[in-house]
């Protein structure tokens, strides 16, 4: 495909250059002013945290203080209308936090300052719950391509209203820890962690840039006020510390998200962007900003997570 | 049907009241070489009453009997009066002759602007189109087309025209009747008209009438030759990239039946491809042409009765071949690697003419088109060792297309001369290929692979009438109906569109104009890039893409004072159901049909146009300028809010002069300035929101989508004929040159680093100054 892809900009290029000589001035743009940059997702099961950065110049190329947040900005959270406080900077360069536990179905607003920019604001909901997933049995099966896959049915009933969601599915995998001395080397599980699975969701109508692989996210525009399943597939090989298959039981984790439509437009439009820089055929896209006065994302989310076993013996 | 019976109700009215009248028709011809001349007037001397020629030469025109005296005259032609005794219908054929120059034509126009109720129409001369100076020294239909008010280009030296803030594909663009598809060569550089082998050039920008549909935003009827009767000749021409040659005569010694062949071909592939076989050691190897070649026959049978044959065919093709052999070990390996791309239109159409009686003239045409794009790359390894020959090879291609049958009948009926009426039906059978993907291989183990969106057949219908009518003797109207439907997927549209234009005259050469015009259409083209790749996709309104409608309203004021003429027209129109790749899907998303990767929404484009032309003496040209806003609304795109369109320009200027010093020396210059091109540039970036699923923590802010504007464009172009008659024709040549201040233009804007790793946005020019020179010659 690849190849494709080349050969009509190769010959546009080679009808260019035989018919001229192409001829490169700068352009001038209006100089940019930096503004506020906060970014912040809150949920019923975390405080609030924001990232707080300036834009720049799309030609400054200066990468150093991309990854830290800047001091002396004054964030100030409301609920419903009235402050629950400012979120504070416990040290340079880390994210400002406000330790309050937002409520389902609460609107929440932001109002944030800094001397120099100008003032922004943003405000967003934590969306209403879905029931609460369930699973039906795990089966250990074969894929259309005849690969050995493990596939389940999820399903929670949608309340009325548009509703968006977000599903991501882990797996607790163990963590080994190695111990060695002048006789002896042997090693053992200390505890687990929840890593991230990619899967695949059967026959479901939805986009590339809604179904990443490792998340998926969605509108109930098909199933709105119904009950909402969905079957999906990964691959599961689980492997001991000599890298030798080890297939027993595990336990998954279903998260199930019910996101804000600012939620699901940010992520949707950030991975638009993203496919869409290296195809010389694609309108540039843009990505869902809801921060006034300034760039960003502040948006709310809802989680659920359903924790079961599978075990490829039974 | 209600609407047929009251058409025939009025007939038999005025059939009743001209009971003493007799009709006067026939055919007006160039003498010289009998080409059929259209839109030629035909006027009672004294009176108002008159008529227009049709596409095909005829008119009718039913008077009182009694003496009459009628005067014939046509733009570059020498007028004719002719003086009869009308008692009884007469057949009178005429054959005008050309003026010597320009300026001796006595009465010069077609029908004068300010007469005609059509507003929002341009008739452009042939020979000045062929006059002005152009890219490379080709004359080209299309970008003369460009300077006139109205009508945009899209980006540097395409080809693509804009009119009132439509897309490339809202222009039905007719070549003898029969709509083309892809109007581009070289990726837009040049159009695929050959101006040696057409004969009328006619553009209808809105206040459409009722005969035209099928596209919302224009008609760009074109005519080919018939074929000179007279006597066998030919012209032709050598340029820098291409030759052209035509040849026309009669065929049999009684003028009835006459041929036209033309071709035109590219030749920098035979001049580059020795040159990159030599620098490459013979291992590589390419090139790119196209041609053209158009073919017309005609034949009269008797009086009444007339055939034509008329075929067109060009192609695109670029490629390139890559031959490796290397020793790896013990093996010898021998690698060819070709690849390219092709794109081309076939057209034919057969027409019958016949005369049912003096008033009612009829045209029955069958029509073919076809349009197909392929994209391949394919290499085939053989690989020679002690064990023996092994070859492994692999194909992937990718091609779309689409094909019509059509078959469609056209009546004039002139019962008097208050009444012009027109009315026809056509039935066209489309088959959509919008993108399919082959793979094929011989490697042991792989699988040979199409993916494709579904090919679709659809039947679009329509009929039409429309009468042009002098209501009073100012006031004068084309009022008419145009009913359309198309059937795909069992999904059934239809339409209905009501079509006037009125004219009032307020004194003998100054009217005031104005029309409305709906209209729809049922065939999209899904296009990334907007300047006329041939990547871009001809799709059908489906039951999930609803068809493209419009509406316009315009209203003008046109006055001709000593020889030019003066026309002023503000529009407003809207558009629905344009649809758009989604935001970041491309054409190469193969594994999703087209259908899941568009959305609709809404156009709207208003302005204001002047034109002020001079089509005849020493001096000719026009000076068009264009006030325009043009918007897109889309649900789905740039978050619902309004952007401009990417061809919205809000001022556009074309000067355009040819002056004739003498018989052997011509002098052409054209000027051109429009606003910037409107395009999606990133202003700044930030920091994204922090997370294991995107590889980049940058998110890229573009502003709103068109929300930048390129720099302002112009340029000038110029151009030297001399032209020598000699014993066996005329030999000429032409000098010019294109950006003949060398402007730089801008052509696309793109981020880059210079020298000492700074990021900067460079703007390409594509067209420095270019010189051209061209030999021709007519015999």
């Amino acid at each position: 495909m690849k190849s494709l892809k080349n050969t009509i900009p190769f010959f546009v290029l080679v009808a260019c250059i035989a018919w001229s000589c192409e001829t490169i001035i700068d352009v001038d743009l209006p100089e940019h002013e930096p503004l506020l940059v906060v970014n912040s997702y809150f949920g019923t099961d975390t405080t609030f945290t924001f990232d707080v950065s300036l834009s720049k110049d799309i030609l400054d190329d200066d990468m150093y203080n991309d990854s830290r947040s800047i001091s002396g900005v004054d964030i100030e959270v409301f609920e419903d209308g009235t402050s629950i406080g400012k979120a504070t900077q416990t040290e340079e360069y880390e994210s400002y936090k406000l330790y309050y536990y937002p409520k389902p179905e609460s609107q929440y607003s932001i109002r944030a300052s800094r001397s120099g920019h100008p003032v922004i604001q943003s405000q967003d909901v934590i969306p209403l719950n879905s029931s609460k997933p369930k699973v039906d049995k795990v089966l250990f099966t074969s894929n259309e391509w005849g690969d050995q896959v493990t596939r389940f049915t999820y399903s929670f009933e949608d309340p009325a209203g548009t509703n968006y969601y977000e599903v991501l599915l882990y797996i607790d995998q163990p963590m080994y820890e190695y111990y060695e001395d002048e006789d002896t080397s042997y090693h053992y599980i200390n505890g687990t962690f929840k890593e991230q699975l990619y899967y695949n969701n059967v026959g479901a109508d939805l986009n590339e840039f809604e179904d990443t692989g490792d998340i998926t996210l969605f509108s109930d525009e098909l199933f709105d006020g119904k009950q909402h399943s969905q079957t999906i597939e990964f691959y599961y090989y689980p492997y001991n510390y000599d890298g030798q298959s080890d297939l027993e039981e595990s336990q998954l984790h279903l998260e199930v998200r019910s996101v804000s439509e600012a939620y699901y437009k940010y992520r949707v439009s950030r991975t638009l962007q993203q496919d869409a820089e290296d195809n010389p055929f694609a309108e540039a896209a843009q990505v869902y900003n809801n921060i006034e006065g300034g760039f960003g994302i502040f948006a709310g989310y809802n989680s659920q997570t359903l924790t079961f076993t599978i075990d490829p013996d039974e | 049907m209600k609407k047929l019976a009251l058409t025939l109700g009025l007939v038999a009215v005025n059939l009743a009241i001209f009971a003493q009248s007799f009709t006067v028709n026939g055919y007006l011809r160039d003498a010289e070489n009998g080409e059929n001349l259209i839109g030629a007037t035909i006027l009672q001397k004294g009176t108002t009453n008159g008529t227009i020629s049709n596409t095909f030469g005829f008119y009718s025109l039913t008077l009182p009997a009694g003496e009459i005296t009628l005067i014939i005259s046509f733009v570059g032609y020498q007028a004719v009066e002719k003086t009869i005794l009308l008692n009884e219908n007469v057949r009178l054929n005429f054959e005008l002759k050309a003026g010597e120059t320009l300026d001796e034509v006595v009465i010069t126009a077609e029908e004068q602007i300010e007469k005609s109720p059509q507003m929002s129409t341009i008739d452009v001369p042939i020979e000045q189109i062929k006059a002005l100076p152009v890219l490379m020294g080709e004359a080209d239909i299309l970008k003369t087309l460009q300077l006139l008010p109205g009508i945009q280009s899209g980006s540097e030296g395409s080809s693509g025209v804009y009119v009132r803030g439509g897309g490339p594909d809202q222009n039905l663009i007719l070549l003898d009747g029969v709509p083309v598809y892809n109007v581009s060569h070289l990726f837009g550089f040049f159009s695929v008209f050959n101006p040696d082998a057409i004969n009328k050039v006619n553009v209808v920008k809105g206040g459409f009438p009722a005969r035209y549909g099928g596209r919302l935003s224009s008609v760009i009827d074109i005519t080919m030759k018939e074929g000179n009767n007279q006597k066998f000749s030919g012209e032709g021409s050598i340029g820098l990239i291409s030759s052209k040659l035509t040849l026309e005569g009669p065929i049999g010694k009684n003028e009835k039946t006459s041929f036209i062949v033309s071709g035109r071909r590219t030749y920098i592939d035979l001049l580059t491809r020795p040159i990159i076989k030599a620098v490459s050691g013979g291992n590589e190897t390419g090139g790119y042409y196209f041609y053209d070649l158009n073919g017309k026959i005609n034949h009269q049978f008797g009086d009444n009765d007339r055939l034509y044959l008329s075929f067109y065919n060009g192609y695109d093709k670029g490629f390139g071949k890559i031959k490796y052999e290397y020793q790896d070990g013990d093996e010898q390996v021998e690698s060819n690697e070709n690849f390219g791309l092709g794109w081309g239109n076939t057209i034919a159409a057969v027409r019958w003419n016949h005369v049912f009686n003096p008033q009612l003239f009829g045209n029955l045409t069958g029509t073919f088109s076809k349009y197909k794009f392929r994209i391949f790359s394919e290499y085939e390894d053989v690989i020679t060792n002690n064990e023996g020959r092994e070859v492994s090879n692999e194909l992937i291609e990718y091609y779309s297309g689409v094909n019509d049958f059509s078959l469609k009948a056209d009546f004039d009926y002139l019962p008097n001369p208050t009444h012009n009426f027109k009315f026809g039906l056509s039935a066209t059978h489309h088959t959509f290929n919008p993108g399919i993907f082959g793979y094929d291989t011989d490697t042991e183990g792989a699988q040979d692979t199409v993916i494709n969106s579904a090919q679709t057949d659809a039947l679009e219908f329509y009929m039409y009438a429309e009468d042009d009518i002098n209501l009073t003797s100012k006031l004068r109207g084309n009022v008419g109906v145009h009913y359309s439907s198309f059937l795909v997927n069992q999904k059934y549209y239809h339409s209905l569109q009501p079509r006037i234009s009125l004219r009032y005259l307020v004194s003998s050469d100054l009217s005031i104009k104005a029309s409305y015009a709906t209209m729809a259409q049922y065939i999209h083209l899904l296009t990334n890039s907007g300047i006329g790749l041939p990547t871009d996709l001809w799709v059908p309104a489906t039951d999930q893409v609803k068809p493209q409608t419009s509406w316009q309203v315009a209203l003008g004021a046109a006055k001709t004072i000593e020889g030019y003429e003066f026309s002023v027209e503000g529009y407003y129109k809207e558009m629905d159901n344009l649809i758009e790749y989604e935001e970041g899907a491309s054409f190469f998303n193969l594994g999703t049909d087209w259908q899941d990767k568009v959305t609709s929404g809404r156009g709207r484009s208003y302005g204001a146009e002047l034109l002020i032309q001079k089509k005849t003496g020493k001096f000719s040209g026009w000076i068009g300028y264009t006030l325009s806003w043009t918007n897109r609304t889309f649900q789905e795109l740039n978050f619902g809010k309004t952007y401009p369109y990417k061809y919205d320009r809000r001022h556009d200027l074309s000067v355009v002069g040819v002056y004739q010093f003498s018989k052997r020396f011509t002098a052409s210059a054209t000027w051109v300035y429009g606003t910037g091109n409107a395009m999606t540039l990133p202003q700044s970036s930030y920091r994204a929101k922090a997370g294991q699923y995107f590889w980049s923590n940058e998110v890229i802010n573009y502003g709103s989508r068109n929300g930048y504007r390129m720099a302002a464009y112009h340029r000038m172009d110029i151009g030297l004929t001399w032209t020598k008659e000699k014993e066996r024709g005329t030999r000429s040549w032409s000098f010019g040159a294109y950006n003949v201040y060398n402007r730089k233009n801008p052509f696309y804007i793109d981020e880059g680093y210079d020298s000492n790793g700074n990021k900067h946005f460079y703007q390409y020019s594509l067209f420095p100054i270019i010189p051209y020179l061209r030999y021709s010659f007519k015999f």
